[in-house]
């Protein structure tokens, strides 16, 4: 326990000032466009040469089987334009804070560090339809997972409707002999207020498979969404409630996203 | 399932209505009054790409915005700010400036 909070805390310092170092470096702010969503990817990918840090937060709380469950999970991503179609992210650090009476080890832990590569092929405006593909790794000291989704997205004056089906693989344990199948569905749709805000809804529907063969039950959230930008930064919230009775899944789930552009 | 299908359904409906509209928002080359293309000198080929820039850069922080609900003057002060802003190089920023100003050359001409 106190090996994985040192662990965690040289993380989180570690991270801090890659970002806090890149903040000081980097030349000349661009301005931004929010990310309209937080469970939800859209199709379109920074211009080449754009870089932003995005900070995540996610809340989750409240299981059925234990009300006293809470969990913080922090990401700390850097992502760049490499191409106009091309974008590429580094999840500097995953870690996490986890409490409750049915968790084995509370406390904080360190997770994984991640890429993640999106690459866009058609325009949610100038296309019919927008689509990106996107892929992930991720590993850690007993992780090791690959993720994949498609990102549809249409938009259409002030509105914006996404989709991203997901699949993922996932190796955890010792010697990752535990493996673990996830198909997670993730919708939205965004509308447009004034140019710097937005308001819609989200909603996120899982399935794991544990071995690859035993189906959990299905989990599905739904909540309302956020988003405003100013000059280089934005922030986007999304609140989501289950809407099934799943046990060992949260009531409530809050992730806040900040972005800041370079 | 269904409210998956629900949704491709509604992405394929906004989908056509959304091309009729695009029509409106930013003109293609090809309705555009023939006089006020000749006398700008500038080649068709770049007034397309140049709806394409348009098309493809200026609504991905907010909605596009109606190339009708600007004035000409509006325009020369909106536009280099947004052209940094999605960091379009020199042929494809020129592209895009002639485009919007022959559309804005038409709307006038039409009243």
């Amino acid at each position: 326990m106190d090996r994985d909070l040192m662990r965690c805390r040289r993380s989180w310092v570690w991270s801090t000032v890659v970002s806090a170092v890149w903040l000081c470096v980097t030349p000349g702010a661009s301005e931004a466009g929010a990310r309209r969503f937080t469970y939800s990817y859209e199709a379109l990918t920074h211009p080449r040469g754009e870089v932003e840090y995005e900070q995540w937060v996610t809340w989750k709380t409240s299981k059925r089987d234990d009300r006293t469950y809470d969990r913080l999970e922090f990401r700390h991503e850097l992502e760049f334009g490499v191409t106009d179609d091309f974008q590429l992210g580094v999840y500097v650090s995953d870690w996490r804070y986890t409490d409750g009476n049915s968790v084995k080890d509370d406390g904080a832990d360190w997770r994984n560090v991640a890429v993640e590569g999106i690459y866009n092929l058609t325009h949610p405006i100038a296309d019919p339809l927008g689509l990106s593909l996107y892929g992930e790794v991720k590993l850690g000291d007993e992780l090791f997972e690959l993720e994949a989704k498609l990102l549809l997205e249409k938009d259409f004056g002030p509105w914006a409707l996404v989709y991203n089906p997901t699949i993922e693989a996932e190796w955890e344990g010792d010697d990752f002999h535990e493996r673990k199948g996830k198909f997670e569905q993730t919708a939205g749709i965004s509308y447009q207020v004034m140019p710097q805000l937005m308001v819609g809804a989200e909603v996120l529907h899982e399935i794991s498979f544990d071995e690859w063969s035993t189906q959990s039950d299905h989990a599905i959230w739904l909540g309302p969404n956020v988003s405003y930008w100013k000059d280089n930064w934005w922030i986007t919230v999304t609140p989501l409630f289950q809407t099934t009775h799943v046990d060992g899944e949260p009531d409530f789930q809050l992730r806040m996203l900040i972005g800041i552009e370079f | 399932m269904r409210w998956v299908a629900a949704l491709l359904m509604g992405m394929a409906t906004l989908t056509v209505v959304g091309c009729m509209s695009l029509a409106q928002i930013a003109p293609p080359v090809d309705v555009l009054d023939r006089g006020v293309v000749g006398d700008s000198g500038i080649e068709v080929g770049a007034l397309v790409r140049g709806r394409d820039h348009y098309l493809r850069h200026c609504g991905n922080c907010h909605a596009l915005e109606p190339i009708g609900d600007y004035s000409e003057a509006d325009w020369r002060g909106i536009l280099p700010g947004m052209i940094k802003r999605c960091r379009l190089d020199a042929v494809k920023a020129e592209e895009l400036r002639d485009y919007v100003m022959v559309v804005r050359g038409h709307l006038d001409r039409r009243g």
